[in-house]
């Protein structure tokens, strides 16, 4: 299964905009919040890629959860035939 | 335990109008895009009323949000239950045992028991009409728990890609045959450059007729989209994999339909023309610059027309047919009970800046940016009643949560005054309907969206961990926003001491 991280990302509003359709990120919309100063966070799950183009666009990325975790999660809750992908 | 597939919620909702006929019943809705069937329950008690509100929940638009279904069905039992044996809802207590918290690690957090008294359980029963529809997009959900879990959208395929990915396997080769002809062994770890060679040599396609991509983050998977195009004639048939040449554990070659699919929430009649309401400039700013309208590139992508899917569809015609005072759709996760408007900033002064007058059309910016400043009519009244009514919510999750009442704060927010503002979302369709010249009940519509879980993901995300109590809090939060919702409304309609008036002429 692809690995993913569940990371909180903090940057500008225009770069987190820009995030939206980037391949490997998968933000739950909702969860962003004015931090104040232009800055903004959103939550979601990114490959080690996508965190990279992130830090790369100026943005901090926190790991909330790591891919074990995250892959662990998904089996229990999928039961006998977890996602492949 | 684990999520319930689609197949399951609907034995479950089956199992539900048999336990509890005549007061829970099923109704039927358009099958999904590939043929599973999708119902609604209408919960209704036998009591005789000149008035009872109608109420609207949904549930699954979203694929990769697995919770809400499973909350929203569970909550219904409990409800049922109760009501018929006349007794309260009683949740047991539970142990939340890997509850995130900053900076990393994890804490553990007890719940007491959630008790909804038994009047409350006869009122939300009897003096509401409710229909709940647990799982609008059940090919997304088998789709999300069987082959990509982050998947969101529906399962309609425009571009008609297949996945091919050998599955387990480390080493060996396995075989595609396409209308009976079947290609040459490809080794189980082949590029797009093999791939596309082996099936190209096919005489049902021949050179040039097959795209191959290998767009997946981590190469190891060994996972590929391949297309058919030129003088292959649609449709296509899936592949069909022989895997005996591959080695490894429980090794297997899978071929799957990867769809494009269209986001349910983006595709209903409210400034669905994006490109219209805003400006194009507004329009690619509030969503992304050059991937406006691609189904494959766009996670939100709004669908060929606004309505154009039968999951859509299927929700607006309830909205319709029963004429719904109230509506309620579950997701996950922001943390936030979501009001009106999604698609622009909201003002209570100026009517004439609404969505319906076409001389603010292709000038809106998003987030009331242009100049002059355009934001979208919400009436303070109304405003105020839907802060009530979110209110009562919040009020009702942190009840629920006992003793951990810090971990389930929702704000009360509209839906587009953050970051990510957009169109055609159901809330705001719901929400429009009452604006519209052709509104005929004349009557005010109430519209929430309920982003249940913590916003940093400290709740598990989008997949709530089953085994460790992460899911029943998500749940919890789930049921307490239920009854907070349902029994302001019956306060609404009983004409009690909170009262803004049930739904009235305009």
């Amino acid at each position: 299964m692809t690995l993913y991280m569940l990371v909180a990302i903090k940057g500008k509003r225009d770069v987190l905009r820009g995030l939206r359709d980037v391949g490997g990120l998968h933000l739950s919309f909702h969860s962003d919040r004015d931090l104040g100063g232009g800055l903004w966070s959103v939550t979601g799950y990114a490959t080690e890629e996508a965190v990279r183009h992130a830090v790369r666009l100026g943005c901090a990325v926190t790991v909330v959860m790591d891919d074990d975790r995250v892959a662990d999660a998904i089996r229990s809750g999928s039961g006998s035939n977890p996602p492949i992908i | 335990m684990a999520y319930r597939t689609a197949k399951e919620i609907e034995a479950e909702m089956a199992d539900l109008e048999n336990q509890f006929r005549p007061v829970c019943v099923r109704f039927s809705l358009m099958d999904s895009v590939e043929g599973r069937p999708i119902h609604g329950l209408r919960i209704k008690g036998p009591v005789p009323l000149d008035y009872r509100p109608n109420v609207l929940i949904t549930a699954g638009v979203h694929a990769r949000e697995w919770a809400p279904p499973d909350a929203l069905l569970s909550f219904i039992r409990e409800l049922l239950v109760a009501y018929t044996a006349k007794a309260p809802i009683v949740e047991p207590a539970f142990t939340y045992s890997d509850r995130g918290i900053p900076g990393g690690g994890t804490t553990t957090l007890n719940y007491f028991q959630y008790i909804v008294k038994a009047n409350d359980v006869q009122n939300m029963v009897n003096n509401v009409v409710t229909y709940a529809i647990p799982m609008v997009n059940p090919d997304g959900r088998d789709f999300s728990l069987g082959v990509e879990a982050w998947w969101r959208k529906n399962r309609k395929s425009f571009n008609h890609w297949q996945l091919v990915k050998a599955l387990g396997a480390t080493g060996g080769t396995y075989t595609l045959t396409f209308r009976g002809a079947t290609t040459t062994p490809i080794a189980f770890n082949a590029d797009a450059t093999e791939i596309t060679q082996a099936l190209e040599l096919l005489t049902t396609v021949g050179p040039g007729n097959v795209v191959v991509d290998q767009p997946f983050p981590h190469p190891r998977d060994h996972a590929t989209l391949v297309r058919f195009t030129g003088t292959v004639a649609a449709p296509y048939p899936l592949m069909i994999p022989d895997s005996s040449g591959l080695t490894g554990g429980a090794h297997r070659t899978v071929v799957v339909d990867w769809g494009d699919g269209v986001d349910i929430n983006r595709n209903y009649k409210i400034a669905w023309q994006k490109e219209v309401y805003y400006s194009i400039a507004g329009a690619q700013s509030v969503y992304s610059s050059a991937t406006l309208d691609d189904p494959e590139a766009v996670q939100d992508y709004r669908g060929p027309d606004a309505l154009s899917e039968v999951e859509t569809v299927n929700v607006a015609d309830t909205m319709a047919i029963e004429g719904v005072d109230y509506y309620l759709d579950l997701h996950l996760f922001a943390g936030k009970i979501l009001l009106p408007w999604a698609l622009e900033d909201k003002q209570g002064t100026v009517s004439t800046q609404w969505f319906g007058n076409q001389t603010w059309d292709r000038r809106r910016a998003g987030g009331g940016r242009q100049d002059p400043p355009y934001k979208e009519w919400f009436p303070v009244n109304l405003w105020a009643q839907h802060n009530g009514l979110g209110t009562a919510m919040q009020t009702e999750i942190a009840a629920a949560a006992a003793p951990n009442a810090a971990e389930s704060s929702y704000a009360v927010v509209e839906a587009g005054a953050g970051l990510y503002q957009c169109t055609g979302t159901g809330n705001d369709y719901d929400f429009s309907l009452q604006f519209l010249p052709d509104n005929r009940e004349g009557t005010e519509k109430f519209a929430m969206t309920f982003e249940a879980g913590d916003p940093d993901g400290f709740d598990g995300g989008f997949f709530p961990h089953m085994n460790t109590g992460q899911y029943e809090k998500v749940a919890r939060d789930i049921h307490g926003g239920i009854v907070g919702f349902l029994l302001q409304i019956v306060a609404w309609a009983a004409g009690g001491p909170l009262q803004p008036p049930p739904p009235q002429k305009h």
